[in-house]
């Protein structure tokens, strides 16, 4: 499995707060990698940490499979917290400060400004811009130096559900035609969830939890849960008698049954009839942003 | 580095902090030629005393003989009061702008952890802006000069005032250079635009006092030394600095504190540069 980013126990101290804790992410090549965590999670210091915008107090940074972060982060674009941009330039006079400070190539400029859609801008002032317009902006100074792999702090926040849209699209766009890996933390769970293809989820500076986004879908299926007390029993009565394929032992004496959850009364009698003791059995299951709350520690 | 360079002086060029200050020296300079002119007509009897705010002591009315006031004010002498008060406040908050300006707009994350070593970062920012606070002194020369031509009228052109304003300009101009790197150094310590241009102003305002104060406690406790603080702080060899005839003996102390100055601010900053989080 090839990585962009990788990190090991990464920490971040400040004075006696750990914000950030041993943090060990692993992203993949050409991944969405939807960051989750609540306000003061760490999510954004971690994201200065790989941008190389603050130091970690501990740990290791691998970037596309090196430690020479300095070379390999010229591989990298970032937005974080906000734009860099001056209020005062429009925003091809921001582009071409960047331009020059890198000595990119002059037509890059008005090719991306059309790419991100803020070539009709003209002579407006950034300071005169639209939330989104802002944001459009901040990820074309991120792209200007044909990054491989992209930083994205909150980037649709704040945005109309238009501007959302935009964004969602212009990020799809960057993912599919030029491959580029994306790292984006937000808040919109719900919008998140239609973009990223790998999740990572930290809460109070721990990375609790890391999965594909094929694995939260089957996370939040709905299906039966049974707890017994003889999980090998109960898996040959489901199979041979009842002809259930559909079921996953995710814990010990825990199954979920994915299949012919109307007849889950049936499902119960077999069990107990088969000689298993039923000591609870209920519906479960959730849409994205439920799962996300519990995961995140909002639902008991 | 040089393509770092030619993003600042982009970034310059679109400065308007840069060219408001121009006009500001600008309006100073007709403002003090204008007070001059308004002087003169007081002690001619030809306006009455306080018109405009512009009082004209009893010992300086004019008496049989006595030259005008206006004739009395070399060019020098008003580039004088420029430099050792206006023009080096007015650079000082365009330098806490231009410096904090990268911080406010978020701008230095485009740059910092972009495959370039902290230390060059820095380097080329106050390389930078100390050149841009000279450019700045030397406009307020020109303008100093012509305004004085246009007042005092071409009269006064010659080898021994070009030589003079020269001469003066290149001093104060080097010892601003070194004032420069103290406020892009304190700049980069706050990066915040109000408490950098306070600091500023109080480093302007307030530190000839604390060196006065040290250079009493100098003499009361080495009498025989001779030692003064204030002639190694940048703020007061400006102060200090004689409008003609500069001794050699000044001129090697400017350029060796200058070279000090430039060193400590720059190396301060680099290491702050370096090790401070970018926010």
């Amino acid at each position: 499995m090839e990585y962009v980013l990788t990190t090991e126990n990464v920490t971040k101290v400040y004075g006696k707060n750990k914000v950030v804790n041993r943090v060990n992410m692993h992203m993949k090549k050409g991944s969405i990698y939807g960051f989750i965590g609540k306000n003061g999670a760490g999510k954004t210091t971690f994201m200065r940490m790989v941008a190389g915008l603050a130091a970690p107090t501990e740990g290791e940074i691998e970037l596309f499979g090196s430690r020479d972060l300095e070379r390999e982060r010229m591989r990298v674009g970032c937005l974080i917290e906000n734009p860099g941009a001056f209020a005062n330039m429009t925003a091809k006079e921001n582009l071409e400060v960047i331009r020059r400070q890198f000595g990119i190539a002059e037509p890059a400029v008005d090719s991306m400004l059309e790419f991100v859609g803020l070539l009709e801008a003209g002579k407006k002032k950034v300071k005169n811009f639209s939330m989104g317009m802002k944001q459009r902006l901040g990820i074309a100074v991120a792209l200007l130096r044909n990054p491989d792999f992209l930083i994205l702090d909150e980037p649709i926040n704040g945005l109309d559900p238009e501007g959302i849209i935009e964004i969602r699209e212009l990020l799809l766009k960057l993912n599919k035609e030029k491959k580029i890996s994306i790292l984006i933390s937000s808040h919109i769970l719900g919008e998140l969830s239609k973009i990223a293809s790998d999740y990572g989820i930290i809460r109070d500076g721990v990375l609790v939890d890391e999965f594909e986004a094929k694995e939260l879908d089957n996370r939040c299926r709905r299906c039966q849960k049974i707890i017994v007390d003889q999980t090998e029993l109960a898996a040959g009565i489901l199979e041979e008698k009842l002809h259930i394929k559909g079921y996953d032992v995710p814990a010990q004496n825990t199954i979920r049954i994915f299949e012919d959850l109307e007849k889950a009364a049936e499902t119960n009698r077999a069990l107990i009839l088969g000689g298993v003791n039923i000591k609870e059995s209920y519906f479960a299951g959730q849409d994205l942003e439920g799962y996300f709350m519990e995961l995140l520690g909002d639902v008991q | 580095m040089v393509n770092l360079l030619k993003g600042e002086l982009y970034k310059l060029r679109k400065a308007k902090s840069f060219y408001i200050c121009c006009m500001v020296f600008a309006v100073f300079i007709v403002m003090v030629y204008g007070m001059i002119i308004m002087a003169e007509k007081i002690q001619k009897g030809e306006m009455q005393n306080g018109s405009y705010g512009v009082t004209v002591t009893e010992e300086s009315m004019a008496e049989e003989g006595q030259e005008p006031l206006a004739a009395e004010v070399s060019v020098l002498e008003v580039l004088g009061q420029m430099m050792a008060s206006f023009g080096i406040f007015t650079t000082s908050i365009f330098i806490a702008i231009f410096v904090v300006g990268d911080y406010g707009t978020g701008a230095v994350k485009n740059i910092v952890g972009k495959g370039m070593d902290r230390w060059k970062i820095f380097v080329v920012k106050y390389s930078f802006t100390v050149f841009a606070a000279a450019v700045l002194l030397l406009i307020m020369t020109v303008l100093t000069v012509l305004a004085g031509i246009i007042f005092k009228g071409t009269g006064i052109i010659g080898a021994q005032f070009f030589r003079e304003i020269a001469a003066y300009a290149g001093v104060q101009i080097m010892l601003g250079l070194a004032l420069a790197g103290i406020i892009v150094f304190v700049s980069e310590l706050c990066r915040n635009l109000s408490a950098a241009i306070s600091i500023g102003i109080g480093i302007l305002l307030f530190s000839s006092a604390l060196t006065g104060l040290l250079d009493l406690g100098a003499r009361y406790l080495l009498p025989d030394a001779g030692f003064r603080f204030s002639d190694y702080w940048i703020v007061d060899l400006i102060s200090n600095c004689p409008i003609k005839d500069i001794e050699s003996g000044f001129l090697l102390r400017a350029v060796i504190m200058t070279i000090v100055w430039i060193a400590l601010s720059l190396a301060g900053g680099i290491w702050h540069f370096k090790k401070a989080d970018i926010k």
